[in-house]
């Protein structure tokens, strides 16, 4: 049940270029399966593998059993939703979503009207059903590639950043209208994308890629809550990364540590480790308060440093600010209280507060690299 | 009201040029093909229906008929061979792209008339190339390579390639390739994605190219004049022959007229498909 759509040792290579790396993991039957990752990580790569448009340098695909990568794509039951669409511009839209049936020739004329009729329906464009892909808009013509893909019944439907070409409103309804029609049609989705929110939004679970290997596999949650290292906890959100070394153990479950810049701070222990260990932290910008004077009583296990705020944005729900605390650059987002002008005066450029966060909020990374710092989202340079 | 009279300045040039290099001389040959041909090669005073009467000569229905039927076939295998050519070249990127397009297009920097004497020498009966065939044993020694209505089709076909080529590679250039991956993700073969995907996705170039290729066939002369034998003639000699031979205008006017009426059908016949196709767009 769990091992529908696997993928077993796969690598493909585009002249010195390796796209995909020894990929291994497996998609279970009806769960939507994102492969989420910057560009030109592999993730689409391995999506059209499946599809059929290319083969493997090494390795094979298996769906339900069957061994599929040498198939060409017309013999596979799975279909694809394209980014740029590729709806027939010489076609009606009922034509479209025909097209599939019509060449399987399994079902007779009325019956393929009568289906063509129910998935224009259950996208909602039974009324545009005569108009050609020209003249619909963006959204529309993403649902007709939706149900051009679900008509033939699919055992994968492969979706290829489906929501990537239209504007955030549409993305987000889209988003959800995707989900329902999961819910309606029970097939497993192979969703690729570069938007951490789309994933985390609508799959089951994620696998981050990076320059052809995939990094992790998981629940949304679980990704978020406990990435393996440093890229995909910076890819997955913005974060904070605190670089210290162990001190002295204080129960079972922490330990404190010396940071850079920061003085000794209470940690979490993720994992077991030795006085002396070289550790990062990374700290979600949201498990972070923000306060004008030092909390008093400091709670059990609850980490507070000094710092000054350099940059801050106000993005409506919330706010985020750059706390600056010697070398460290703190990202804080504070939600608003229920009313803005609040009993408190606002914090504002150059103000010195307190950055407060408990230890168990802090996730001990496995590994770090210096440069995914890059990855962070930093102030505006220019101000 | 102003950008209608721009409009008019604008296109007025070329009004001009149509009505005095194109209406004037077409009226005018109508006229003449209903006038006595003069002893001296000229045109007579009166009107008769002597040259259109001659058409009743039965050579001139097999001759319409050669040059309806040389065209067609011509227009077909210039249409098969170039639909595979502009899909490889409209996939294409980059430098040897525009390598075989050049290669398309040198052809075009000698004189056409040239190109078709060169192609004299190669098919001559002492030349190279029936030489080689035959001490190869491919063809016997009493095949001709000139001469014969096989020269003719097969020049004509040389000739008139670039201009299916062309108009095809412009369309399939335009052509979203991601289509096919498309069709055959639907279940379309790889043959039935391009006949039910790609034809129908360059269908404005191909009846350009159709009109480009069967309209000029029609009027083929030089070909069938220089490798064809007596037996091969088209409408185009037979105008030749009157008009610079015989010296009888009526007869050339007659001529060109039914040539003209011919070469209309196919052009009203591809006005139509593309306005409908404009109608209705793709």
């Amino acid at each position: 049940m769990s091992d529908f759509l696997v993928f077993e040792n796969v690598t493909k290579r585009f002249g010195d270029f390796v796209a995909v790396s020894n990929a291994s993991f497996s998609v279970a039957k009806g769960e939507i399966f994102s492969l989420l990752g910057p560009s030109g990580c592999g993730k689409t790569t391995l999506l059209r593998l499946v599809a059929g448009f290319m083969a493997p340098d090494e390795g094979r695909i298996l769906l339900n059993g069957r061994d599929i990568t040498e198939l060409p794509p017309e013999k596979r039951p799975v279909n694809t939703v394209f980014q740029n669409y590729a709806l027939f511009p010489h076609l009606t839209l009922r034509q479209n979503v025909a097209f599939g049936p019509e060449l399987a020739k399994k079902l007779s004329r009325a019956e393929i009207d009568a289906e063509v009729e129910r998935m224009l329906d259950l996208v909602d464009l039974a009324s545009h059903a005569d108009k050609k892909p020209s003249q619909i808009s963006g959204g529309q013509k993403q649902r007709v590639a939706i149900a051009r893909a679900l008509i033939n019944k699919p055992e994968v439907l492969l979706l290829d950043e489906p929501l990537a070409a239209l504007d955030l409103k549409l993305r987000q309804r889209l988003l959800v209208e995707l989900e329902d029609l999961h819910e309606e049609v029970g097939i497993t989705f192979l969703y690729v994308t570069h938007d951490q929110g789309e994933a985390m939004g609508i799959s089951d679970r994620i696998a981050v890629m990076r320059a052809g290997k995939i990094e992790q596999i998981g629940a949304p949650a679980s990704i978020y809550e406990t990435p393996v290292n440093s890229f995909v906890a910076a890819f997955i959100g913005d974060t904070n990364f605190l670089s210290g070394i162990a001190a002295d153990e204080v129960d079972r479950e922490h330990h404190n540590a010396a940071f850079d810049d920061l003085g000794e701070l209470r940690v979490y222990k993720d994992r077991p480790i030795r006085r002396g260990d070289r550790l990062t932290l990374s700290l979600s910008p949201e498990k972070i308060a923000l306060s004008r004077a030092r909390p008093e009583p400091l709670a059990e296990n609850r980490n507070a440093v000094k710092g000054v705020i350099e940059d801050m944005i106000y993005l409506g729900s919330m706010t985020r600010f750059w706390v600056r605390c010697g070398e460290q650059l703190f990202m804080v987002e504070s939600q608003h209280g229920r009313f803005f002008l609040d009993d408190e005066k606002p914090l504002q450029w150059g103000d010195e507060a307190w950055v407060c966060w408990h230890a168990n909020d802090g996730y001990m990374l496995e590994n770090f690299s210096e440069e995914d710092r890059q990855l962070l989202s930093l102030p505006d340079e220019d101000e | 009201m102003i950008r209608r009279k721009n409009e008019a300045i604008l296109t007025a040039p070329t009004l001009l040029w149509l009505i005095l290099f194109f209406v004037v001389p077409s009226i005018a040959m109508v006229v003449i093909s209903f006038r006595p041909a003069s002893i001296y090669g000229g045109v007579g005073e009166g009107w008769t229906l002597d040259a259109w009467r001659a058409l009743g000569n039965p050579n001139y229905p097999i001759i319409l008929w050669r040059t309806i039927w040389l065209s067609l076939v011509t227009t077909v295998i210039c249409l098969a061979l170039a639909l595979p050519i502009a899909f490889v070249l409209g996939r294409m990127q980059g430098k040897w792209r525009a390598i075989l397009l050049m290669i398309v297009i040198v052809p075009f920097w000698t004189n056409f008339v040239i190109r078709v004497a060169a192609w004299r020498i190669l098919l001559h009966p002492e030349g190279m190339l029936r030489q080689g065939l035959i001490s190869l044993g491919i063809i016997s020694p009493d095949t001709l390579l000139l001469y014969n209505e096989g020269a003719v089709l097969m020049v004509m076909v040389y000739t008139y390639l670039p201009f299916a080529i062309l108009p095809l590679y412009a369309a399939a250039e335009r052509f979203d390739y991601s289509l096919l991956e498309a069709a055959r993700d639907l279940g379309a073969s790889g043959f039935t994605a391009v006949t039910r995907v790609f034809i129908p996705g360059i269908s404005r170039g191909l009846l350009t190219a159709l009109a480009l290729v069967f309209i000029p066939a029609l009027g083929s002369y030089v070909i069938p004049d220089l490798v064809g034998g007596p037996g091969d003639e088209m409408i185009g000699n037979k105008i030749a022959q009157r008009t610079l031979g015989d010296r009888n205008l009526p007869q050339a006017a007659t001529l060109s007229v039914a040539l003209l009426v011919i070469t209309l059908i196919p052009m009203i016949v591809v006005y139509y498909l593309n306005r409908r196709e404009r109608t209705h767009p793709a």
